[in-house]
């Protein structure tokens, strides 16, 4: 028997298990599902169907809802239905690249500063400090006013702004492994840096990175539709489920004309729901022993 | 311990100077800049425009600048608004009691209605009621405050009439004590439906696993009674952790009042914050920034000392 076989059996037995816990917790499979339906919708639909988000006057200002525009008018008179369509890819988009942005910047400045300790743990971790006292909402709102908004600004501020979380996680997870024994006979035959940290210290932390990003997809989504609610986020005419909402301020949009509000509303609740079902069913399939 | 509260007095100012050069840093990447109103007028020359440079302490390196303002900072001088004109420090100073009426109000009752359904839970581990609880208290840390927001207004201001839909004082005159809480309750409870999943599965947690520690099994077995065992010996020791979430939560319901007081027009800082991004108003901007930065690292240096103090487990070196 080779080595190699044995280890993949263990691997492989590992990921069973973990899919077996996360296929049981049925709200997670919920999330998946309904997760994946949407996904699919706001990606395709738009190929297969004219949907028109951007012309003006399609309607009546807050036209009510018609056969022809079935979610009613926004007030330009802009297709609320196709906005909803389009709002849910920016919404989607945004989650994502900022999350990826976020791990980017987190994940390598928690390895350094949990693996080479010293000054730069302090300094890296004095600076996720600040970041994470501090309201983010506000700094971006600050980088926002600086930059100017755009979508392509909102995925980068909200990007560099949440990666504390996942260097404080990395530098608390590579502080454990490295006192581990394998870490430390790895050592002890003289491994590079390099081989420790690729080969023990990052896939011994790929279960709780996998588990905060889910969790920080939510965030970020929550984050651009706040930011796009307050003027500050995804422009119009562009359209994203915040901006939507902001366009509903007035009393008489939101005492008589709710198709104009709570579908976007609705969409997001939805989304942000099943994206953290599916965070909750990651973190008791992958790790069985994580409290809370 | 005194070395404890002197070390993180320390650390707390390591940090809020940290933000104080992030703030301000940001603040200079801004486009615009104090002299812009003279550069439009034509009838400025360059030795005049170079003059109110000199004047504004513009000319010299960035870091003089900071620490300029910053001695004027601790002196409790943020300059003057672009927009009004007005010392910031009075500005803000005007918004702040709406901003921490609203918060302080949020918190407690996050914490009020959070910690019964928590212990609750608890106490019918896996019954559908823990289930119900748990499933509800999830979705709602995922609806955005602002549509939460619209939604109590819809149901409570709308249908229901029952309670006001915007702003903070009754226009009506009347009773004014009265006329504030019943302004507070929405916004208040919009900020604070998301925060109490948090708490009560915290709670929940906290409670299943001091339920199994060897002092509750031997009160048990004493034969003290059954609700002496959970609210004495249990619930007041599980209630310590607590403490750490709520220092975690105080920069983000500060965060959440921002967007929750636009819905119902609060007049607090989240309000002009807002109002001041819109104009960019960065004097104004900047003092928010650090007012709340004073605010968050108080609290959570009275929350950590607290902490300490009721946990001896924690070492203080």
């Amino acid at each position: 028997m080779s080595k190699n076989k044995v280890n993949s059996g263990v691997k492989q037995s590992y990921i069973y298990d973990a899919a077996k816990r996360f296929v049981n917790h049925k709200l997670a499979i919920t999330g998946t599902i309904i997760l994946l339906l949407l996904i699919i919708i706001v990606i395709f639909l738009p190929m297969i169907m004219h949907l028109d988000p951007y012309s003006i006057n399609r309607g009546l200002p807050f036209s009510a809802p018609t056969k022809d525009l079935i979610l009613g008018a926004d007030g330009m008179g802009r297709d609320n239905f196709a906005r909803l369509i389009y709002g849910g890819r920016v919404s989607l988009l945004v989650g994502f690249l900022s999350t990826l942005i976020n791990i980017g910047i987190g994940v390598p400045l928690g390895l350094i500063a949990g693996y080479y300790g010293k000054t730069a743990d302090a300094i890296i971790m004095r600076i996720a400090d600040v970041f994470m006292c501090f309201p983010s909402i506000i700094l971006i709102l600050v980088l926002v006013s600086i930059i100017g908004p755009s979508i392509k600004s909102v995925i980068f501020i909200i990007g560099i702004m949440g990666w504390p979380e996942f260097a404080r996680l990395i530098r608390g997870n590579v502080l454990s492994i490295s006192q581990k024994e394998y870490v430390e006979s790895a050592r002890a035959i003289g491994a590079k840096d390099s081989r420790i940290i690729f080969r023990y210290l990052l896939p011994n932390s790929l279960s709780p990175i996998i588990v905060a990003a889910t969790f920080r997809v939510a965030g970020a989504i929550l984050q651009e539709s706040s930011l796009s609610f307050l003027g500050m986020g995804v422009q119009p005419p562009q359209a994203s489920w915040g901006n939507m909402l902001n366009g509903a301020q007035s009393l008489t949009v939101l005492t008589a004309r709710p198709w104009v509000w709570i579908p976007p509303g609705l969409m997001l609740v939805i989304t942000i729901c099943c994206v953290n079902f599916i965070g909750d069913g990651l973190r008791d399939a992958l790790d069985p022993y994580m409290k809370v | 311990m005194g070395n404890y509260i002197i070390r993180r007095i320390a650390s707390a100012i390591v940090t809020f100077l940290g933000i104080t050069i992030l703030v301000y840093f940001m603040s200079t990447l801004a486009p615009g800049s104090p002299l812009d109103a003279l550069l439009a007028d034509p009838g400025m020359t360059k030795e005049e425009i170079a003059r109110h440079a000199t004047e504004l302490g513009l000319d010299k390196p960035v870091y003089i600048q900071y620490f300029t303002w910053l001695k004027e900072l601790l002196h409790g001088n943020m300059g003057f608004s672009y927009t009004t004109y007005r010392p910031v420090a009075e500005v803000v100073t005007e918004r702040i009691g709406a901003t921490l009426l609203l918060t302080v109000t949020a918190i407690l009752l996050s914490y009020i209605i959070g910690i019964p359904l928590g212990l609750f839970s608890a106490l019918k581990p896996y019954s559908a009621a823990d289930y119900s609880i748990s499933t509800i208290a999830f979705i709602m840390t995922g609806i955005p405050g602002f549509f939460l927001g619209m939604i109590l207004i819809y149901i409570f201001a709308v249908k229901l009439r029952v309670l006001p839909y915007g702003g903070m004082y009754d226009p009506s005159g009347g009773n004014q004590v009265l006329g504030v809480i019943q302004h507070l309750i929405l916004p208040a409870l919009a900020i604070a439906m998301p925060e109490i999943g948090k708490i009560l599965r915290q709670v929940r947690a906290n409670m299943l696993e001091v339920l199994n520690e060897d002092y509750v099994r031997t009160a048990r077995a004493k034969g003290v009674k059954e609700w002496r065992v959970i609210i004495v010996h249990a619930f007041r020791n599980a209630l310590i952790p607590l403490v750490t979430i709520f220092s975690g939560s105080v920069p983000f319901m500060i965060g959440g009042s921002v967007v929750v007081e636009r819905v119902f027009g609060w007049p607090g800082l989240g309000t002009l914050m807002v109002d001041s991004i819109t104009k960019r108003d960065y004097p104004v901007i900047m003092g928010i920034s650090v007012i709340i930065t004073v605010v968050v690292l108080v609290t959570n240096l009275l929350v950590d000392v607290l902490y300490a103090y009721l946990d001896p487990r924690i070492t203080y070196n």
